[in-house]
């Protein structure tokens, strides 16, 4: 299609009305022009014709003609030429006479002509051009007199010749005029071009930024519908079709909006229970080891899965304060690599498992203990599902937008698979299926990402090249609320 | 798609060309024409009583040309035979009319002899043999014997060899 239709809309309608106006201008001009011509030419044979015959029959004549008679004849008749005037010949035997004392155009009467009229002694004329294209009329016209009621030629011929100067002219000016007419024509023919072009492409261009400004995310984007015609019937069926999609869309949030609350709310109501809960299985763990082996095994089973429920809860509803939009940052000066160690000392990783390449003395502003809980996570995972040795790495990096802080946590695991690598950051994704049970949330990953979002930073996965799974915090070094 | 427009836009053309082809094809200005008959000949008035003999003389093309003589007293078809016979007069002979008929000898001219069969039958003998005679001299025979009578009349001509066919006038027509 767009090998064969460059040009837009515009031009071509422009090009459909200039070629239907072209039309009909030369066709009305090259038929009014016929039509007019053959007119012109046809009066004036006819009354050449007719002139000629009432000029001759008006000559009375003494048979045989001699020659002082015929000249006679001839010079009388060819003063009188009609509608223009003309040169007459006489043929009579072998005597000759001219109207003219010059008889330089009596060539241009044709064989076919004589011809024509011994044969048949009738009027008869044809049209001819001499040596320089000039039209002539040739007009043949014997005299016959009645005999016994018996036409009878007479053996005189008179010729007429007679020059359609001014027809030619009044035919080039026809020809003149149908030019001059046609090109004002197609002229004013652009004008309505343009306005159907104009009537056709403004709804079309009105409908292609409302399309733009739908796929930017503005549902609540309506056209204005002008008059009945179709392109007004895409415009109304388009803002059908908006309203119905923000409408769905509108519903489809409601539909998201309640189940977030009502995994809040769960949360939330579990929370109260649960502490009650904990009080008391620590209670009851100081006492297990004086019940019996089997007892004390089940209520150290029930006191850690509870411990575990209290830390699903607790995600739970860090997740939803994320998904309310409520999680705030709390921003304080921090020396990241006290902030690193800080948070290895307190979940007991500060033996060999870990091992950290912290620069000394670089500060940044972040929030405490969302760095801590992502940090956390980052090396939690890598010790759970990859392996020890675990390795940190800060670093800062400057680029066009600012400078920025680079935490690298890679661990010595078998690495991520490369179908699970795009969902790893997804809520309760289980990388083994049928691991089902892990010590994790399987919120971690995601509460992670969305505490470095509300740093402004990214956080991905990779597999490194020499084997294992390598995470890399990217947060602006000095994050602003 | 594709194929449709391309072949539209060769149907648009094809259209164009249709309807503006002949107009412009039959051409501008005045185009020579043929001989076109128009109208009757021009009906001249002769100065002749329509009684008065009429003798046919012979063009060099080899048509027949009246040469009515007014003044000549015998209006009967032998004396209109007497004035063919006579031959082209002067007048004639400038206009280059001649005759198809062997000549005479001044006396001979009065050998010719006329006269009514029947109504519409004239029998003409003439003291020349008739069978040699130019088809046109037999014309100029006829159209001059019958000048006076009319040209309903038919005529037989014979000669000291034989008679010929009854025929008619053929000049008017």
């Amino acid at each position: 299609m767009r090998k064969f239709a460059p040009l837009g809309l515009r031009t071509r309608l422009i090009a459909a009305f200039l070629l239907v106006a072209a039309i009909c201008a030369v066709s009305t001009a090259a038929l009014t022009y016929r039509q007019a011509r053959s007119a012109v030419l046809t009066q004036s044979q006819d009354t050449a014709v007719s002139t000629l015959r009432d000029q001759l029959e008006a000559q009375a004549l003494t048979l045989p003609m001699d020659r002082a008679q015929l000249q006679r004849v001839v010079n009388e008749i060819g003063k009188r030429g009609k509608p223009h005037p003309w040169t007459v010949y006489a043929e009579y035997g072998t005597l000759r006479a001219s109207s003219n004392v010059t008889p330089t155009t009596s060539g241009i009467v044709t064989d076919a002509l004589r011809a024509q009229v011994a044969d048949h002694p009738h009027g008869a004329f044809q049209r001819v051009e001499d040596e320089h294209g000039e039209p002539y009329l040739t007009i043949a016209m014997p005299a016959v007199f009645t005999h016994h009621g018996v036409r009878e030629p007479t053996g005189a011929v008179l010729y007429a010749v007679m020059p359609l100067l001014t027809e030619q002219q009044t035919v080039d000016a026809m020809v003149q005029a149908a030019r001059q007419g046609a090109i004002p024509g197609l002229a004013i023919a652009v004008v309505p071009a343009l306005l159907a072009a104009r009537s056709v492409l403004r709804p079309v261009r009105d409908l292609r930024r409302a399309a733009q400004s739908m796929g930017r995310g503005r549902l609540d984007t309506r056209i204005e519908v002008r008059g009945a015609d179709e392109l007004s019937g895409l415009a109304r069926t388009f803002n059908e079709t908006a309203g119905a999609l923000e409408e769905s869309v509108a519903e489809l949030r409601e539909a998201e909006v309640r189940a977030r609350r009502f995994a809040a709310d769960v949360s939330h109501e579990l929370r109260t229970p649960l502490a009650g809960m904990l009080a008391v299985t620590e209670v009851l763990d100081e006492d297990a080891e004086r019940l019996d082996p089997d007892t004390a095994k089940a209520l150290r089973l029930i006191s850690a899965e509870t411990g575990k429920l209290a830390v699903l809860v607790e995600d739970l509803m860090e997740i939803s304060r994320f998904d309310a939009r409520a999680a705030e940052l709390n921003l304080d000066d921090v020396d990241v690599a006290e902030a690193v160690r800080k948070t290895l000392e307190r979940r007991h990783w500060d033996d060999d498992r870990v091992g950290a390449d912290l620069p000394h003395g670089l500060r940044a502003r972040l929030d405490p203990r969302r760095f801590d809980v992502v940090l956390a996570n980052l090396v939690g995972n890598a010790l759970r599902h990859g392996g020890a040795p675990v390795r940190i790495a800060v670093r800062t990096e400057s680029r066009e937008d600012g400078e920025r802080l680079l935490v690298e946590v890679a661990d010595s695991g078998p690495g991520i698979a490369a179908e699970v690598l795009p969902h790893i950051f997804d809520r309760f994704f289980k990388a083994d299926a049928a691991r089902t049970r892990s010590a994790g949330s399987g919120l971690g990953l995601a509460i992670s990402l969305e505490n470095v979002r509300l740093h402004g930073g990214t956080l991905s996965a990779a597999n490194a090249d020499g084997g294992g799974a390598v995470f890399t915090l990217d947060m602006p070094l000095e994050t602003t609320a | 798609m594709t194929l449709r427009s391309a072949s539209g836009r060769r149907t648009a053309a094809a259209v164009a060309a249709a309807l503006l082809g002949p107009p412009l094809v039959t051409g501008c200005g005045i185009k020579p024409t043929g001989v076109v008959e128009s109208g009757s000949a021009a009906r001249v008035p002769v100065a002749a009583p329509s009684r008065a003999p009429i003798a046919y003389f012979v063009t060099g093309e080899g048509r027949l040309v009246p040469s009515p003589d007014p003044d000549y007293a015998d209006n009967s078809p032998q004396g209109s035979l007497q004035l063919l016979l006579r031959g082209p007069g002067s007048v004639e002979q400038e206009v280059g009319l001649g005759t198809r008929l062997p000549p005479l000898d001044a006396g001979a001219a009065g050998g010719v002899r006329a006269f009514f069969t029947s109504e519409f039958h004239l029998q003409v003998r003439v003291p020349f043999p008739v069978a040699a005679v130019d088809p046109l001299g037999l014309k100029q025979l006829v159209c001059t014997a019958v000048s006076t009578a009319g040209p309903t009349v038919q005529v037989s001509v014979r000669g000291p060899d034989t008679e010929l066919e009854p025929t008619r006038c053929e000049a008017g027509r």
